[in-house]
């Protein structure tokens, strides 16, 4: 049916790299014409970035409602948190251990100055009173004060400001809470509720299916309104991290992928196959939550996986598991301790690990630039000037963002099909055979 | 002699009315105004220190003279429609003072800071550019202390304990033990000597107008990951035209000139609009 194949068309991965590279073109090509069509492709950006609220707390409470009320799922749960943390300090270690190793603040004086000079540019010079009164504010930033930040007082508040974190810790606490409500024989309340948020989280995900059909006209305009507005020498001055970071990330994906396929059917490029298109969606949509559904799907009819066991994992390990994050951190610590001298000590390395992944969970559910903040919690203790590498990443963010977010949803994905492999005996089935 | 006066009133009215004339021909040439001789003589003499202030007067890479300062001095030229001539010989800001006194410049513009001492020796027009005074902060050593930009007013303003480089015998050496009364306060010989100490690490901060604060990082370009700008918005430099105590006129004159003339006063901009 016609239908049918333009659908299959639109999603076919190798469309949305010729709309990428079509976009490419127009934006070299014609740069106003770029700056017009980037209207379009934030208006795509919206749109996705509507159901991802929706989404994540759909997901989460369903999905930790299950964990909590059905045996099969509870036992699954150590194992998650197990591979969590096992994976983040992986990554978090390996980047360290990389950025030792490759130096990627081991800046030419030239590329000081460029970097320099940029970040003069982008701040205000600082201005004070010097005879006023000034009150010894004790702002200390304890942990305390970060969980009182964090606890929503009012739901609907934390909704309507796009209190991401607040919004995690309310679903999490709901779906806990819903699940460990007794069933009692006959009463269907419970089930209701959860039935009531599965169907949420279904129409939301049809949605983004939708929206996601139409993605390679979008990456045209997306791609075409970037290349129209690049700015190039801070870049190319801070080339070294960004390839390392993708030259490296990249080399991750393919090691998760080669671990996963060992000894399946379709092998390591049956599985690639069918992680292109998840991954390519969440490259080029920088939306973890969006692409939280592609991916489901994908676990679901390619993998041919248990949907409750699907539906239940991926949430939760979308939200805790904040890979590409940590990776990146990690990496830019390295640079930033090189672009400063910092002495590194054996205990400085150990505090970075555990800060790096600490800091890449303060960046549940959130991505994008806004996240950076959080890498103060890092660079602060070990006497690096924060202030002057925010402005550095806040610039490179446009290029590297797409990589975080493939990272996060590709290694997720790998964990969740690896645990399913590994611990799902209900099934038995083989990846790429039908059940 | 009263007799001939009372008999000859028309003659004696006459005489005097000639005398008063001579008179005040007289008075009027002695109160010349400035603005005429300068006309009269065909060229402005403007008073400008021995060596060249970027971005005030200076020698740019074509070789011209150029500058805020000589654009003023333009200014005022192209108004009286006459030419100029720079007297530099002043080797220092305070040298200026004695010439315009003694009438051998018509006025000074040039980076003159107007101060109440100078004030009592010559008249200052309208303040045309005012620079604040400024720090530069080692952001290393601000993070190893754990102070990030909102803590900087309690760390400067209350009981600063701090290095701060300064210029022996310079007003920042005098501003520095008023405004930081328990910092140590550290003098070198020259400018080059203070920036060089703060760059290297040696200071926890640095001390002058803003101008020269901004070019350091301007002519050190990979100094600003290193060296933190703070500009203290409540202690003012102004910089003034000069002119001698009596010319009243030609003092009005000039602030009207520089009301009516577009003066950059954005110490940034001013580095960017005037190139080295």
């Amino acid at each position: 049916m016609f239908k049918n194949s333009v659908i299959r068309v639109l999603t076919n991965p190798m469309t949305s790299i010729l709309a990428m590279v079509l976009g490419g073109l127009i934006g070299f090509a014609n740069n106003e014409l770029g700056v017009k069509l980037s209207v379009y492709g934030e208006m795509y950006q919206l749109l996705l970035k509507m159901t991802v609220i929706p989404i994540l707390v759909s997901a989460v409470i369903t999905s930790l409602g299950r964990f909590v009320s059905d045996y099969s799922m509870k036992k699954m749960l150590g194992k998650i948190v197990f591979a969590l943390v096992l994976f983040s300090f992986i990554y978090s270690i390996v980047g360290i251990g990389i950025g030792y190793i490759f130096r990627p603040g081991d800046l030419s004086e030239e590329d000081r100055s460029i970097v320099s000079e940029q970040i003069s540019l982008q701040s205000e010079v600082f201005n004070m009173e010097l005879e006023t009164i000034v009150e010894e504010s004790s702002q200390q930033k304890e942990i305390i004060d970060f969980l009182l930040f964090v606890i929503p007082a009012n739901i609907f508040e934390a909704l309507s400001e796009n209190h991401i974190l607040a919004i995690l810790v309310f679903s999490i606490l709901f779906g806990l809470a819903l699940g460990a409500v007794p069933k009692k024989k006959g009463q269907k309340i419970q089930s209701f509720v959860i039935i009531f948020f599965l169907e949420i989280y279904s129409v939301f995900s049809n949605m983004v299916k939708y929206i996601i059909m139409v993605l390679p006209f979008a990456l045209i305009c997306i791609v075409s309104s970037e290349i129209a507005n690049s700015g190039v020498s801070l870049v190319l001055s801070s080339g070294k991290l960004i390839a390392i970071f993708y030259i490296f990330g990249t080399l991750l994906m393919i090691i998760n992928t080669i671990f996963l396929s060992m000894g399946t059917k379709v092998g390591f490029f049956g599985v690639t196959k069918y992680m292109l298109y998840p991954s390519l969606v969440a490259f080029t949509t920088r939306n973890s939550i969006a692409s939280m559904s592609i991916a489901i799907d994908v676990l679901k009819d390619k993998f041919k996986f248990n949907h409750k066991y699907v539906q239940s994992t991926m949430p939760l390990l979308m939200v805790l598991g904040r890979f590409g994050n940590i990776f990146y951190f990690a990496l830019v610590s390295m640079f930033a301790i090189q672009l400063y001298y910092v002495q590194l000590s054996a205990g400085m390395i150990v505090f970075l690990c555990i800060a790096v992944v600490l800091a890449g969970l303060a960046t549940s559910g959130a991505n994008g630039f806004a996240t950076l903040g959080v890498l103060s919690i890092v660079m602060e203790p070990i006497g690096v000037p924060f202030e002057t590498i925010l402005v550095i990443l806040l610039i490179i963010d446009t290029i590297v963002d797409p990589l975080r977010t493939t990272l996060i949803v590709h290694t997720n994905t790998i964990i969740s099909a690896l645990l399913h492999r590994f611990f799902i005996k209900e099934t038995e089935t083989k990846i790429g055979e039908s059940s | 002699m009263s007799i001939w006066l009372v008999k000859n009133k028309v003659k004696v009215l006459l005489i005097m009315f000639v005398f008063q004339s001579i008179q005040l021909g007289f008075a009027q040439s002695g109160n010349t105004s400035i603005i005429e001789k300068i006309q009269q003589r065909g060229y402005l003499i403007v008073g400008m220190t021995a060596s060249d202030q970027y971005p005030f007067y200076y020698i740019n890479s074509l070789g011209k003279f150029d500058g805020l300062d000589v654009d003023i001095a333009k200014k005022v030229a192209s108004k009286l429609e006459v030419d100029i001539q720079y007297n530099r010989e002043a080797r220092s800001f305070n040298g200026l003072i004695p010439l315009v006194v003694n009438r051998d410049i018509d006025f000074v513009v040039s980076k003159l800071s107007r101060t109440l001492a100078r004030a009592k020796l010559v008249n200052y027009t309208e303040p045309y550019i005012i620079f604040r005074q400024a720090l530069l902060l080692n952001r290393i050593k601000l993070a190893q202390a754990g102070i990030s930009e909102h803590k900087i007013p309690t760390l400067l303003a209350n009981n600063f304990t701090g290095d701060i480089g300064v210029i022996e015998n310079s007003s920042y050496e005098r501003y520095a033990k008023i405004n930081f009364p328990s910092a140590n306060v550290i003098s070198y010989h020259t400018w080059e000597q203070v920036v060089e100490a703060g760059i290297t690490g040696q200071l926890f901060s640095v001390y002058r107008d803003e101008l020269e604060i901004l070019k350091v990082i301007k002519e050190n370009p990979s100094s600003n990951l290193t060296l933190k700008p703070v500009v203290l918005s409540d202690q003012t430099d102004p910089i003034a035209i000069a002119v001698h105590p009596a010319e009243h006129h030609f003092l009005a004159y000039l602030n009207i000139v520089l009301d009516e003339m577009y003066i950059e006063k954005d110490i940034k901009k001013l580095l960017t609009l005037y190139k080295q």
